[in-house]
């Protein structure tokens, strides 16, 4: 048993209070020589006997109440039988990890991680525990449960070890209830050690709806107990380098580097000052800095240039921040090369679209990019060796079946970062497959004759119909459409964004929701018969420009991929110079591996960036009617354990009560106040 | 007069004898005395009080044949007279430890036993000063038991005065044997005044009662008790310890005082049926009773049912 605030235990000799008070109670009797002892001996022989046990009974519970008043105040937690006695009992344990490279921040002045502290109060919570079953999930790696024996095996399966890479809380969940529906488990517990980070925890994703109802119908019932560490840095800066190519001018190579520091801070007004930050940049040995000068949120660097060998057409780099509580955001790994081909395939059942569509993605929009397009028709796509290289999909045809192999393929393509744009099929009816959340409706045409129809609103401040950096607006205005297909959108599972839409509130730009990547539905073709869209120019290709912009970052494998969002083979190793992590771990950490041919650079994605923690509360609302304990790590005690373990208080609290309670009894049943008499000829009488 | 002079003279309280005045110590039964005096005696004597005639006897005295009877009647009877005679006052005082209580839960200043010693020395005073004899016996521990047999002699008030002055609440109780002890040597009737808390067994009390009674001994008692004994108000826990010598009892009066009043109340209950089935003339005093009223009242009330009444 331990105590969350086991400063309290100081108090413990306090319980001698009611001891002493009895004995210096009974230092102060008066006495009396008293001639009738005759009747005092004759009502104290009967209760003599009973007195010295009421005495003692009163002893007892005085001090029971002062002791279950401290040990309470303590908060006492157990597990074992303790905990059992207080809690109820458990039969299988699974542990779900956020390793996630937020986990890895030092909050200020703690002396250890958030991971440590979670993990500390774990192992802590495990050894008093003696739960036939535990089962660790990573949450970096969410799709397998792993069985282990004690809370040491932890650390060998490398759990105390913070990632690069994001965390799926959702499906480390979907990968418990999984465990527990197969196993069949008894009365179950998911213990959970995470900072409750938004872009880990998803809570808009519609997994956590069928989540919480698979948890609720477990037939032995689960409890869900979350440790977490919401402590929030005072100061934190980050840097990510945004692009980096390599050009060569007059036979002499240069880097030529964007990066990005952001600063974090909760205190009100300081982002308004000053500060100079020292960007180390580290490549091919060589190191230089640059100076930075920070001005509210966010300092960037911009074509900053760096002479490299003009040998070397290949290397790879690290931009570094003086190392700040938050590690993981303080180095950023490259790799430049070649700048990548951005290919799009253009899948199309209608001949127009596809050249229409290939013409504008091809357009060279920026001078370090090549450009190239491919059209296939829908029968055609093969997705295995189809999507190799391909940044953008135009996807013209019929969306694919959800759960097919056709959508698990394009599913993979969004999930590397790919983009797809999807456009009406010719023969679209409203009865077509759903993917993710939207079908096609039927088609509209205006009257020959009469004006088409011109977007009504469209979000100009984002996305693909965004205003240029130069403030240039898109004209969506002038964009005027005679054919155009509904867009069914059902918004259960899946969030969607209205980019534009059409008079009478009709979709015809649509986002759905991606972990990364993008999936647009648009509902019209750029064909001339549909419209102006190719006619007018503009629209058409800063929309397709701005996806092939969007899936080049994910073609910027050349210089960087999100850890933990690529398989690693076997033949993959740490390059001496920027490998860290057991090899176990390569695909989760930051750095820089190669596999003899190519190098790939390995970061933490760009969400683990977001510092948006999600409250507890509403973490809670996620599990819905399911039984959730949760517990911030408090930083100030070594020997906390979170809220793992029973807090058995309540016992405490009622012990106190039944001493206080049963002390209140002893002294009323036995301190009736003798019978007055007020006159005294009556009691002489 | 010249007793006041001497050792316990102080016991001698003129405020309660100038309360009680002239009024006159009155035995309830007839007394046996030597000489002749204010109460009645069984024997039939030649004071002027006509008692009986009774039928003339060979050997009575011839003088006292009625002649005017036997001229009427033709019949020798013989007239008897009352004969009056002295009273013997017969004090008993328990001096045992607990007559030291004082009161104010112990903080008294006058004991038991200095309303025992006013009590005597004021009924000696009057026994004496209307030629009664008076006598006392001292029941405190049993091997100290004293005796001052009666005597009429005016000066016999000294020896009585210096005894009382020189007890000493002590020891245990003897009152029950001390009253059998007198009631089997005081041979003539008496007036015993029992003055005692008479904290003992209430069978014993009245054994020792009926055996006085027994002995044609008219028995008073002055029942000695506090205010704190019989309310018990005592208000923090308190080591009780008996003056006798017997247990001590540290006791929280707010666990003990139901059960110390219930006994305390069966013993009252108890000595109230002594007090019927021994006929005693029994007189509860409290420690801080005006004396004087007390006394005036065991007076008052005695020549009210004295034999002349």
């Amino acid at each position: 048993m331990n105590f969350l605030q086991p400063w309290v235990l100081w108090g413990l000799p306090l319980i001698a209070i009611p001891v002493v008070i009895h004995l210096m109670h009974k230092r102060r009797h008066r006495v009396v020589e008293w001639g009738a002892m005759m009747f005092l001996l004759d009502g104290a022989k009967l209760s003599r006997g009973r007195q010295r046990l009421r005495e003692i009974l009163l002893l007892a519970m005085r001090t029971l109440a002062v002791l279950g008043l401290l040990l309470g105040v303590g908060r006492p937690i157990a597990g074992g039988w303790v905990g059992r006695v207080g809690g109820e009992a458990v039969d299988t344990i699974i542990v779900v990890v956020d390793r996630s490279a937020s986990m890895a921040e030092h909050v200020q002045g703690a002396p250890e991680s958030k991971l440590a502290a979670g993990m500390r109060a774990l192992r802590g919570a495990l050894e008093v525990t003696s739960a036939p079953e535990l089962v660790m999930i990573d949450a970096v790696r969410p799709g397998r449960a792993q069985r282990f024996t004690s809370a040491a095996d932890l650390s060998v399966l490398g759990m105390d070890e913070a990632t690069a890479a994001a965390s799926d809380m959702p499906a480390a969940f979907e990968t418990a209830v999984t465990y527990l529906q197969e196993s069949a488990a008894g009365r179950s517990e998911i213990w959970v050690v995470s900072d409750g980070q938004s872009s880990d925890w998803a809570p808009a994703d519609g997994r956590w709806q069928g989540l919480a109802a698979a948890m609720n119908d477990l037939p032995a019932g689960v409890r869900v107990r979350l440790t977490l560490d919401q402590t929030e840095r005072a100061e934190n800066l980050g840097v990510r380098v945004t692009r980096v190519r390599r050009v060569v001018e007059d036979g002499a190579a240069e880097l030529v580097l964007d990066a990005v520091v952001n600063r974090a801070s909760a205190a009100e007004g300081s982002r308004d000052t000053a500060m100079r930050v020292d960007l180390a940049i580290e490549v091919g040995g060589a190191r230089s800095v640059a100076e930075l000068e920070m001005v509210g949120s966010e300092a960037r660097l911009q074509g900053h240039r760096i002479p490299v060998d003009s040998v070397d057409e290949e290397g790879f780099g690290v931009v570094e921040l003086v190392a700040d509580g938050r590690p993981s955001d303080d180095r950023f790994w490259f790799v430049f090369g070649d700048d990548p081909t951005l290919e799009t395939l253009v899948v199309s059942e209608d001949e127009d679209v596809e050249r229409i569509a290939r013409i504008a993605s091809e357009l060279p929009f920026d001078p370090t990019l090549r450009l190239t397009s491919r059209g296939i028709e829908p029968t055609e796509f093969d997705g295995a060796t189809g999507l190799a290289g391909t940044s953008l999909v135009i996807w013209q045809a019929a969306l694919p079946e959800e759960g097919g192999e056709v959508a698990a393929l394009l599913e993979g393509f969004i999930g590397t970062g790919g983009v797809i744009l999807f456009l009406p099929p010719g023969a679209a009816d409203g009865a077509g497959p759903r993917y993710r959340g939207v079908r096609w409706g039927t088609w509209n045409e205006v009257v020959v004759g009469d004006e088409g129809a011109s977007p009504e609103t469209w979000r100009a401040d984002d996305d693909l119909l965004a205003t240029g950096v130069d403030g240039t607006p898109i004209p969506v205005g002038e964009v005027e459409l005679y054919r155009w297909c509904e867009i069914d959108v059902d918004g259960s599972a899946y969030t969607h964004q209205t980019l534009a839409s059409l008079p009478g509130a009709e979709r015809l730009l649509v986002r759905a929701g991606t972990p990364s990547g993008g999936a647009y539905f648009l509902g019209t073709w750029p064909t001339p018969g549909a419209g102006n869209l190719a006619a007018q120019g503009i629209v058409l290709v800063a929309m397709i420009q701005r996806a092939v912009d969007l899936a080049s970052l994910s073609q910027r494998s050349a210089s960087w991929r999100d850890a933990g969002a690529v398989e690693l083979g076997a033949d993959w190793r740490p390059t001496e110079e920027a490998g860290r992590g057991a090899l176990s771990a390569l695909d989760v950490s930051s750095g820089v591996v190669s596999n003899g041919d190519q190098w790939l650079a390995l970061n933490r994605p760009d969400s683990e960036d977001e510092a948006a923690l999600h409250p507890i509360a509403s973490l809670t609302e996620l599990f819905g009617d399911v039984d959730v304990v949760t517990a911030e790590v408090a930083r100030s005690s070594v020997k906390d354990d979170g809220g793992l373990l029973e807090e058995i208080w309540r016992v405490f609290m009622v012990l106190a009560l039944i001493g206080v309670l049963a002390e209140a009894l002893l002294c009323v049943t036995e301190g009736d106040a003798p019978p007055v008499n007020d006159d005294p000829e009556e009691a002489a009488a | 007069m010249s007793e006041t002079t001497s050792k316990g003279a102080e016991l001698l309280d003129r405020a309660v004898l100038a309360r009680v005045g002239n009024l006159p110590l009155c035995a309830r039964r007839a007394m046996i005395g030597s000489v002749s005096g204010r109460h009645r005696s069984p024997h039939r004597g030649s004071s002027v009080e006509f008692a009986e005639y009774r039928s003339y006897v060979p050997g009575d005295d011839l003088r006292r044949l009625d002649w005017r009877a036997y001229g009427r009647s033709d019949r020798f009877y013989v007239k008897e007279f009352e004969a009056d005679t002295n009273l013997r006052l017969v004090l008993v005082v328990d001096a045992s430890g607990s007559m030291k209580y004082a009161g104010e839960q112990g903080r008294g200043t006058r004991t038991k036993l200095d309303v025992a010693r006013s009590l005597s020395a004021v009924l000696a005073q009057i026994a004496l000063r209307q030629s009664d004899a008076a006598g006392l016996w001292v029941a405190d521990d049993a091997d100290r038991r004293n005796r001052i047999p009666p005597r009429r002699k005016p000066s016999h008030l000294r020896a009585i005065l210096a005894e009382l002055a020189s007890l000493e609440p002590e020891g245990s109780t003897s009152l029950v044997e001390t009253l059998h002890l007198a009631a089997e040597q005081e041979q003539r009737r008496a007036l015993f005044v029992v003055i005692s808390d008479l904290f003992a067994p209430p069978e014993e009390l009245k054994g020792a009662f009926q055996h006085l009674a027994y002995r044609n001994h008219d028995v008073a008692v002055f029942h000695l008790l506090d205010r704190d004994e019989l309310e018990f108000r005592f208000d923090r826990p308190t080591r009780f310890v008996d003056p006798e010598g017997g247990a001590t009892i540290v006791a929280d009066p707010s666990t003990v005082a139901r059960k110390y009043l219930a006994a305390l109340k069966r013993y009252r209950d108890a000595l109230d049926e002594v007090v019927r089935t021994a006929d005693l003339d029994h007189h509860e005093v409290l420690l801080d009773a005006d004396l004087g009223q007390v006394v005036a009242d065991f007076l008052t009330g005695r020549a009210g049912s004295g034999a002349r009444s």
